[in-house]
């Protein structure tokens, strides 16, 4: 299965196409040391904002500078987070619309697209709850929640069926599990590999029955299944210093940033493997 | 020496063997690792995704030492927080770049922007080590400071200066622009070209057709 841009809007190619033949964007295509300069440059942008995202989120999940209030934090990573962003969105569309008639057809940058939008819903989130906003509960904030969480599984979902892209889905599979190891208290941690194996095994059982049997989808639907088990248990998780419960609306900001962090980190693995589909 | 261990590594570790005792091609270990295809690509994948991870929390205590993030907050706090997740980082960065090395070890040792990319590499650890056992010996004296001493400074500018060329390296290493087939002169000589042709004539005895 492959769902891309070239299908579901057709006639966008031939007007990116249009605009790609303006001189000043062909000669940018065509030279190539110009593309790697912009392309580098969108790794670099791409690198400050991970790090800003990472640091918030990891702040939120109580796992770095938990002397600092949260607050701070999101003040001081803030301008990073903006400016990581928007350069990473410009150098994006430069490369985009220079190479328009290859990536519209392309599965790995449609599941970019549609992770990226779950991203930014969801870091904006946790950015206005921690400001105090009460994003979390607004029936606003409510809704952005489960729009981010629902796109977010739909990006998973294509990233995990479509053809030679789906190895990649395992890559966010394995981050999830990474960190949620790191987030959990050991005394927790056989509950969750419990409910973790559970809902894997739901997940797959339900998917394979959806989906079918094809080349190589066992493996994919194996890691969607692996990043939903390790979504699941986070409403459990109370960080490593502390003894506390944590219930209500702490959790699901909680939740909020660990999926905010792996929509990013699909956001960059679907970015790498629309060079390789 | 080093060029015959890789040209080994690439074309003939792991090789099968035709009646001749001869490699068969695209049979070594090296070859199949990198016509794996899924395999290598979650490799090279992590490799870059992983990027975020590690440049990323190295930049945010880098910025900490340069006195423009949290400069009310001690140093030692910062730092002590997130290098654990920088070096966790490295660490998965360092095992796949190893491992994408084996895929293609020949050509990259004979691969000049590889060649200054590991130099960046080595520069950054040094001002690590530098910075770990010289410039932090008296951390204790400007562990408060907003604006910590200039040396610490420099010290953090110059990390974060080596890993953006790593970085800008690693990108220009997707292209062949320096390749020995194209190459001459200087870059042909830093990235021992001559050797590369020696080596493969060397070798070729070796190989099945």
């Amino acid at each position: 299965m492959t769902i891309n841009f070239a299908n579901l809007l057709p006639t966008l190619q031939p007007a990116l196409e249009s605009v790609a033949r303006i001189p000043i964007v062909h000669y940018l295509n065509e030279t190539i040391w110009i593309f790697a300069a912009i392309e580098t440059g969108h790794l670099l942008l791409l690198t400050i904002l991970g790090g800003a995202v990472l640091i918030l989120n990891l702040r939120v999940l109580n796992l770095v500078l938990t002397d600092v209030p949260v607050e701070e934090v999101e003040r001081t990573t803030r301008s990073w987070y903006r400016f990581g962003a928007a350069g990473a969105i410009v150098t994006g569309v430069i490369m985009g619309i220079t190479t328009a008639r290859t990536l519209l057809p392309n599965g790995a940058f449609f599941i970019k697209m549609v992770a990226l939008i779950a991203a930014i819903i969801l870091s904006h989130v946790v950015a206005r709850q921690v400001r105090g906003s009460r994003a979390l509960e607004s029936r606003s904030g409510k809704a952005a929640i489960l729009a981010g969480f629902a796109i977010w599984l739909a990006a998973m979902f294509l990233f995990a069926t479509t053809a030679r892209v789906n190895p990649g889905s395992i890559l966010i599979a394995l981050a999830g599990a990474a960190l949620l190891s790191v987030a959990t208290q050991r005394r927790h941690r056989p509950a969750i590999i419990a409910a973790s194996a559970l809902a894997l095994s739901g997940w797959y059982v339900s998917l394979d029955a959806l989906v079918g049997q094809s080349h190589g989808i066992g493996i994919a639907l194996t890691s969607t299944g692996l990043v939903a088990a390790a979504s699941f248990p986070t409403y459990s998780m109370d960080g490593r210093d502390t003894d506390k419960s944590i219930l209500g609306k702490e959790a699901l900001q909680r939740l909020t940033a660990f999926v905010s962090t792996l929509a990013w980190i699909t956001v960059a693995a679907a970015g790498r493997w629309i060079g390789f589909s | 020496m080093i060029s015959r261990f890789f040209a080994y590594l690439q074309y003939q570790f792991g090789a099968e063997l035709d009646g001749a005792g001869r490699a068969v091609s695209d049979t070594s270990w090296s070859a199949q690792l990198q016509g794996s295809e899924q395999l290598w690509m979650l490799l090279e994948g992590t490799h870059v995704v992983t990027l975020m991870l590690f440049a990323g929390s190295i930049l945010f205590v880098d910025l900490r030492l340069l006195g423009v993030l949290l400069p009310n907050r001690p140093v030692s706090k910062v730092a002590d927080s997130i290098l654990p997740y920088t070096v966790g980082g490295f660490l998965v960065m360092l095992l796949t770049g190893t491992a994408l090395f084996f895929a293609n070890p020949f050509e990259y040792y004979h691969n000049v922007i590889f060649r200054v990319k590991l130099v960046f590499v080595v520069a950054a650890a040094i001002n690590i080590f530098i910075f770990h056992f010289r410039v932090q010996a008296n951390r204790g004296a400007w562990d408060d400071a907003q604006r910590p001493p200039a040396k610490v400074r420099f010290a953090a500018g110059t990390s974060i200066a080596l890993w953006v060329a790593v970085i800008v390296a690693g990108r220009c290493m997707a292209y062949d622009w320096f390749s020995c087939d194209m190459a001459s002169g200087f870059v042909a000589a830093a990235e021992q070209c001559q050797e590369r042709t020696a080596t493969l004539a060397a070798i070729e005895p070796g190989l099945a057709q």
